[in-house]
């Protein structure tokens, strides 16, 4: 049993199990679909109920940053406004590549304090590769694509202990760093040299090729060490509640430049 | 017939081990529907079916997980010889004795496993998530349900089977 084992972890380097796999997840993917249609909501209402207070502490702080926010659109919506004006008299056309994306389900989710990998219902016959990027609704950076076969794949997600973006801090400090997925889903930025203040937002950066820049992937919520460290240890939180996440975007016209570099 | 029936059963489990138990974490952990299935299938069939049940299932499961199905079934693995040696263990022990320590050992080596194939895929190493986050929520799901399932397989009537294989011979 121990030789099988070893052949079968053998064999799934090689990539031999791949079609049979693809078949599989195929044939299983009704059941699947069946099984959590029925206990998705019973989860979500456990869950709920047993987290009454801390919802009430995160509506109460969403409304706080809803009435924020909403005065940051009308402030965005009056200089969007000039420039569109601007631009309308130094005769300037506008380029906007929203890229094209694809809309997928999450069918399950895998999630251990060292791994954090969802599967979900679309693949190779939508157009998903292997290290596409992958976006929650609102744009948030979520992951990549590590496996795709015909009618799923499977998405390494940004908390995942092996999980490495290049990522910089928003605006005119422009730190840049690595954002890392850690043990226990904890999301960390790592090797920034720069004044890091808890609040400021942490972007993609292109660099590497592996991601597209200027994608949201958190927030910086707790920054310790003193000043004079060469690095300070930041850390961050997701712009999205990443375990409650069910539909996902996936970023099929962005091509990554070095796929398979962080393995699958 | 039977065959076919505990083929249906398995993958039913497979899926629901990924489609079902994260839905119901605790504390980081979840349920192992799998492990509750080999068990049972185990010690109320017999180890003959078990012994190709496993692979079988350590397959599924990994093509379900995308995780490999080789380490699945290591992880797995101990819960046959598990079984056996406390059948033989020189402490006297119930019938649900045996039933929960296979399965917590079996759990505990799953979880175990599965652990170290992450960190050495390259997530980061840490003895407190592990004992903390995995092993003992582990543990302590895995001893819930499996006295719920021992119960309940008891309720049915259905006799423990003795793990030890029947030796093949040739008859003149």
């Amino acid at each position: 049993m121990v030789g099988l084992a070893l052949l079968l972890a053998a064999m799934g380097q090689v990539g031999v199990l791949s079609p049979f796999q693809g078949v599989f997840l195929t044939v299983t993917s009704p059941i699947n679909r069946l099984l959590s249609g029925i206990f998705s909501p019973v989860a979500a209402f456990l869950s709920d109920a047993g987290n009454l207070n801390d919802i009430r502490d995160e509506n109460n702080r969403l409304r706080i940053e809803n009435e924020t926010l909403q005065n940051r659109v009308t402030e965005l919506a009056q200089d969007g406004q000039l420039i569109e004006e601007l631009r309308a008299a130094l005769n300037i056309s506008q380029q906007q590549d929203a890229g094209t994306r694809v809309i997928a389900s999450v069918v399950h989710r895998d999630a251990s304090p060292f791994s954090d990998v969802i599967s979900i219902n679309r693949g190779t016959n939508d157009g998903i590769r292997q290290g596409m990027v992958v976006l929650s609704p609102q744009g948030s950076l979520l992951g990549r694509v590590t496996e795709s076969f015909a009618v799923s794949a499977f998405v390494r997600l940004i908390t995942d202990g092996t999980s490495k973006v290049a990522a910089q801090v928003q605006g005119a400090n422009g730190a840049d760093g690595v954002a890392r997925g850690g043990a226990n889903r904890h999301l960390s930025f790592d090797l920034a040299q720069a004044e890091i203040k808890v609040g400021d937002i942490v972007v993609t950066s292109g660099l590497g090729g592996n991601y597209p820049p200027n994608i949201p992937i958190g927030k910086v919520t707790e920054v310790s060490g003193t000043p004079q460290d060469l690095y300070r240890k930041v850390t961050l939180e997701p712009q999205i509640r990443l375990a409650t996440v069910q539909t996902v975007l996936v970023l099929t016209s962005f091509t990554p430049e070095r796929r398979g570099l962080e393995g699958r | 017939m039977r065959i076919l029936f505990l083929t249906v059963v398995l993958v039913v489990a497979a899926c629901a081990q990924v489609a079902v138990a994260p839905l119901f974490p605790i504390s980081g952990a979840t349920p192992d529907f799998g492990l509750v299935s080999l068990l049972v299938l185990a010690f109320f069939a017999g180890p003959g079916p078990t012994t190709l049940a496993l692979p079988f299932f350590a397959v599924c499961l990994g093509f379900l997980s995308g995780r490999e199905p080789g380490l699945m079934l290591l992880g797995y693995l101990p819960l046959l010889p598990l079984a056996l040696w406390f059948e033989n263990a020189p402490m006297p022990l119930s019938g649900a004795g045996r039933f929960l320590g296979t399965g917590l050992g079996a759990g505990l080596s799953l979880r175990l496993a599965l652990s170290m194939g992450a960190v050495l895929r390259g997530a980061p190493l840490g003895i407190g998530p592990l004992v903390f986050s995995v092993l003992l929520p582990g543990l302590l799901i895995d001893l819930g349900l499996l006295a719920l399932v021992y119960i309940i397989c008891r309720m049915l009537r259905w006799d423990q089977h003795r793990m030890t294989l029947r030796r093949g011979s040739y008859y003149p």
